[in-house]
């Protein structure tokens, strides 16, 4: 056998006998891994939904005359086919553990740091937007001197997990933008969290996998507002606590394709005889409570806080103190509602993304006497619809 | 649709190498016409219409010039041959320079004619270079005119090197459109080169590139010495690898199909001279414009203004063939101005120089290239060029620096490695060196074929950088 | 063969006649053919392919908060957005005064695609999918569609035909 091939290929050096040994082998390579590709791709069902990128798949296009001639048809079966590859994920996976091998610290956005951390990196202001919006704030400010009005931007984990960025990773000056915001605020009050909550920056402030804050964060930043809400807290502040889920992967992970740790969402329920229940807007529910025991069941644990984001939720309670609160708000808020409720008769919760009518209606209808504007300071840096929904009342008047 | 999408490597790749394999060979040429066609109409499906005119109209043109010839009519060839120049010409220009035109109209006399340019048809820079190699090939008796429709269109459209090259010209196609040889050992060594190509761009362009864009998209006040360093350095090596590597996956999938194409990229970062430089850097670019511009406007053999005269020409028409934008006709210039240097004031300079010197300084000069090539506008790129040389940067180094410099530090090491011959010489010697060393050489592809698709999979949203030229 | 070549002449110029007008006809209809369609039909004939149940006609303060876009600045303009805010569904239909608006539109609806996107990203996996696989923007000389719903592509084609 050996002597045969020798002499076939008597002429060819060594080195020439290799090269097309390896040649005839790198076909077999290249067309039999394509293939069982291409088989594997035939054989598993196509999904709707990806879990971990937490978003839609392409599925596959309808043929047609028109599709193909406009390019739409290819460019769709484009996408079908790397969405529904097979083991997507797992190649995802792949691909940041190659690149977390040759030492990238970062991926879609999202800082790979220590503890299993997940961080956003913020994106650059709306400066035009932000000055807008904080001379909107100002203006609703001096129309209403009566109304008590407490503004808060939270920093973000980048800022409050400084230690737990990778080492000499590029960050916003978040500090500097605070300050920058309150230089711009007139007629009401703004209250700077940092402090606070850089002071328990060891602890569980920020969602490992997600960008929102968690329950314990909100509460110290609850301590730090309550003063300037003029509450009265009582000494001693009991909470139960519950810890709803500990298998909650949240946006960060999606972007980035990590999957290392998951996170516990606690809830506090303030142990108080004071009942209330919460009205819906958009859907007319009435509820009496505002934890959301179905969102446990979906992606994002964070919704079990009033379901997610809604134009307008009003909270009526039976604390009888005879303040009622508006909030103007983004998803942050979601998790302060639990302390506050306790200290005002009813809670207009607005968030301007979704908010398309007046205000100035509320504040008289509802009576309001106090005004709360908490956002973090990366959502309201990109916020487009704050200004046009507190102006939209003040021109019409 | 670029060779490093999915949609390539699992759709249109494999039913077409299926395909080609049972169809019998008449029938190969109009399958691979074809399958260009759909290539073609993967991105631009509306100017379909438009490619069948232009092949028409050149195919006529070349038929027109051999019937001229024939018929002792050398004027009128030659009429033949400028009519049909410009019209191909104008074309290219009106698509990729109509914006640019009027943009520098409106600024130069204050008007404002606005309008949106349509898209460019895919690969209309290359796709006319051919045209053009084709008819100054027929005119000067290169190679006959093409009388086979089928053939002529083929050349012009054939997918491997229709988005983005090489180029190659008609006198060297023309043989391999008639009869090639196609058996397992060239289709397995095209096989190769696509995967190392393949590899090339996935694995080292694409993971330079997230350092690349991330370091110029840093506030300009916060830019030391180095990172100004590290965003040029790793733009050299991305650039070097996006474009040789789709090189490398063209020319191997024009393989499979049994063409033989000339390599495009010859380790231009080793060269001692920017005229060597250019002889390694894009090759087939390179000598079209010496073949089809250079030597027709007289080459070396004349005097020395008329040389100087004829490389302003080649290389302002290089700079603006890359880009309708003043940094590529400056990029261009740049280049023209340093061959001029090289060729006249410096020769006998250079002479004496010893050789690492050269290596450094072309390489150098080389770098400050690519800084007007990549960046916005001429002003940023002289900004760029003084924060490379300390002038209002951020100290020599700062975190930044460290932070960008960490992350990509292994890939930089592998690519500089990868970007010198010696990693092919001793790629050869590892992986033929015995039958067990290929054997075991078939993990290694096999491996960066699975981290290739990890990779593709990632960025179904980055493309190729080559396109937009 | 003097007569070959006289026809290889004619085919090439007739040639390029034939690239030229279907260039110029791209070009045209691309962007500058004015039509004179009323616009309420040509809203009719697109709502007629979309499901329009959850859906409110806006006033013209509502166009200015979403597009920044001031829609006296249009010969009409007409504007449906979702009952409930939790929708991204959006119909949009503006016919220009100048085909000059046609830019300062464009990147106006662009934005608002962005700000849109980034308001259900995260958690409205429906709404960012409407919102990066059927929102469409079409700019046709002097008339404007934009379009966020699952059966965009039908209501593009309608209105289309409406022009």
């Amino acid at each position: 056998m050996k002597q045969r091939q020798t002499s076939h290929t008597r002429r060819r050096s060594p080195f020439q006998r290799n090269r097309r040994l390896q040649a005839v082998l790198l076909r077999y390579l290249l067309v039999g891994s394509v293939s069982f590709f291409v088989l594997l791709g035939f054989l598993i069902k196509d999904k709707e939904f990806s879990q971990t990128e937490n978003r839609k798949l392409a599925q596959k296009p309808a043929f047609s005359l028109s599709a193909l001639a406009d390019g739409s048809y290819l460019k769709n079966l484009g996408s079908y086919v790397a969405d529904q590859f097979p083991g997507r994920d797992m190649w995802i996976s792949l691909n940041l553990r190659m690149n977390k091998a040759l030492g990238q610290k970062e991926a879609g956005g999202v800082y790979l740091g220590s503890d299993d951390y997940l961080i956003q990196i913020p994106s650059d202001p709306n400066d035009e937007q932000v000055s807008r919006n904080m001379s909107a704030i100002s203006t609703f400010a001096q129309t209403h001197p009566d109304l008590n009005m407490v503004m808060t931007v939270v920093p973000n984990a980048i800022t409050v997990h400084a230690d737990k960025l990778p080492k000499h990773a590029p960050a916003r000056d978040q500090l500097a933008d605070l300050e920058h915001l309150k230089s711009q605020l007139t007629g009401a009050s703004f209250l700077d969290v940092t402090d606070i909550l850089m002071a328990h920056k060891d602890e569980y402030l920020y969602y490992r996998t997600d960008h929102h804050w968690t329950s314990l964060a909100a509460h110290y930043a609850f301590q730090a507002i309550a003063p300037a809400l003029n509450l009265s807290l009582p000494e001693t502040e009991e909470y139960t606590i519950y810890p709803v889920s500990d298998t909650f992967e949240g946006t960060l992970s999606s972007k980035s394709g990590s999957h290392s740790t998951l996170d516990t969402v606690e809830v506090y329920v303030p142990q108080t005889d004071i009942d209330y229940f919460v009205t819906y807007a958009d859907t007319g529910e009435t509820i009496s409570s505002m934890y959301d025991q179905d969102a446990l069941k979906e992606k994002d644990h964070y919704t079990v806080f009033f379901g997610g984001n809604h134009s307008r939720v009003d909270i009526t309670t039976t604390a009888d103190t005879e303040r009622n609160l508006l909030v103007f708000k983004d998803s942050y808020a979601n998790c302060m509602m639990q302390f506050l409720y306790p200290y005002f008769d009813h809670i207009t919760i607005i968030d301007p993304r979704y908010y398309y009518d007046n205000v100035e209606l509320i504040v008289k209808t509802e009576g309001i006497t106090d005004v709360l504007f908490l956002y973090n300071l990366d959502t309201f840096h990109g916020d487009t619809s704050l200004a046009d929904v507190l102006l939209s009342g003040t021109e019409q008047k | 649709m670029a060779f490093n999408d999915l949609s390539f490597l699992f759709i249109f790749f494999p039913a077409i190498v299926l395909l080609h394999a049972i169809m019998p060979r008449p029938g190969k040429n109009i399958l691979l016409l074809l399958a260009s066609l759909v290539f073609f109409s993967w991105g631009t499906p509306e100017y379909l219409f438009l490619l069948a005119l232009i092949i028409l109209f050149n195919y006529f043109s070349g038929l027109q010039m051999a019937a001229q010839k024939k018929a002792d009519n050398p004027m009128g060839a030659k009429r033949t041959l400028i009519t049909s120049v410009v019209v191909n010409v104008l074309l290219l220009g009106f698509f990729k320079y109509w914006g640019f035109l009027l943009e520098n109209i409106n600024a130069v006399f204050g008007a404002s004619f606005s309008s949106r340019p349509l898209p460019m048809p895919i690969g209309v820079s290359f796709f006319t270079f051919s045209i053009l190699s084709y008819l100054y090939d027929v005119y000067r008796d290169r190679a006959p005119a093409a009388r086979n429709l089928l053939q002529f269109s083929l050349y012009v459209t054939f997918f491997p090197k229709l988005v983005s090259g090489p180029i190659v010209q008609y006198a060297v196609m023309e043989e391999q459109l008639k009869s090639r040889t196609l058996n397992r050992i060239t289709f397995g060594t095209g096989a190769r080169l696509f995967l190392i190509g393949l590899s090339k761009k996935v694995l080292l362009a694409n993971t330079l590139g997230t350092t690349f864009y991330g370091v110029t998209a840093l506030p300009s006040g916060d830019i030391s010495v180095m990172t100004a360093w590290l965003g040029t350095i790793t733009y050299a090596l991305m650039l070097y690898f996006d474009f040789s590597g789709y090189s490398d996956m063209a020319i191997g999938l024009a393989q499979m199909f049994g063409f033989q194409f000339e390599k495009n990229f010859d380790y231009p970062y080793v060269s001692s001279s920017i005229a060597e430089f250019w002889r390694r850097w894009h090759i087939s670019l390179g000598s079209w414009f010496r073949d089809y511009v250079y030597i027709p406007l007289g080459g070396s053999r004349v005097s020395t203004w008329k040389i100087i005269r004829n490389l302003l020409v080649v290389w302002s028409l290089t700079g603006i063939w890359h880009g309708a934008n003043w940094n590529f006709i400056f990029w261009g210039l740049y280049y023209g101005g340093l061959l001029i240097l090289e060729k006249f004031v410096l020769k006998n300079v250079l002479e004496k120089i010893p050789g690492f010197v050269r290596h450094i300084t072309t390489l150098l000069l080389v770098l400050i290239g690519w800084v007007f090539f990549f960046s916005p506008s001429l002003g940023s790129a002289f900004l760029w060029l003084s924060r490379m040389f300390g002038m209002g940067a951020n100290g020599f180094v700062d975190g930044t620096a460290r932070y960008y410099l960490s992350g990509c530090f292994l890939v930089l090491v592998i690519s500089v490695i990868g970007a010198l011959p010696v990693c092919a010489k001793l790629g050869n010697g590892l992986l033929y060196g015995s039958r067990r060393s290929v054997y075991l050489s078939m993990v290694w592809y096999a491996v960066l074929l699975m981290l290739c698709i990890a990779g593709m999979m990632v960025s179904t949203y980055s493309s190729f950088l080559y396109f937009q030229f | 063969m003097n007569k070959k070549i006289t026809t290889f002449e004619c085919l090439r110029w007739a040639l390029v006649l034939v690239a030229v007008i279907s260039l110029v006809s791209m070009f045209n209809t691309n962007a500058n053919t004015i039509s004179d369609a009323d616009p309420e039909a040509v809203a009719a004939a697109v709502m007629e392919q979309i499901d329009m149940e959850n859906m409110l006609k806006a006033d013209n303060q509502l166009v200015k908060r979403f597009y920044g876009l001031d829609p006296s600045s249009f010969d009409a303009c007409i504007l449906y957005y979702p009952t409930t805010n939790m929708m991204a569904e959006e119909l949009l239909i503006l016919k220009l005064s100048d085909i000059s608006q046609q830019e300062a539109v464009r990147s106006a609806i662009e934005a608002r695609i962005n700000t849109q996107k980034t308001t259900f990203e995260g958690y409205g996996v429906e709404q960012y999918d409407l919102l990066t696989n059927h929102a469409v923007i079409e700019i046709r000389g002097n008339y404007v569609l934009f379009v966020v719903n699952a059966r965009s592509a039908e209501a593009h084609k309608a209105f289309l035909d409406a022009l």
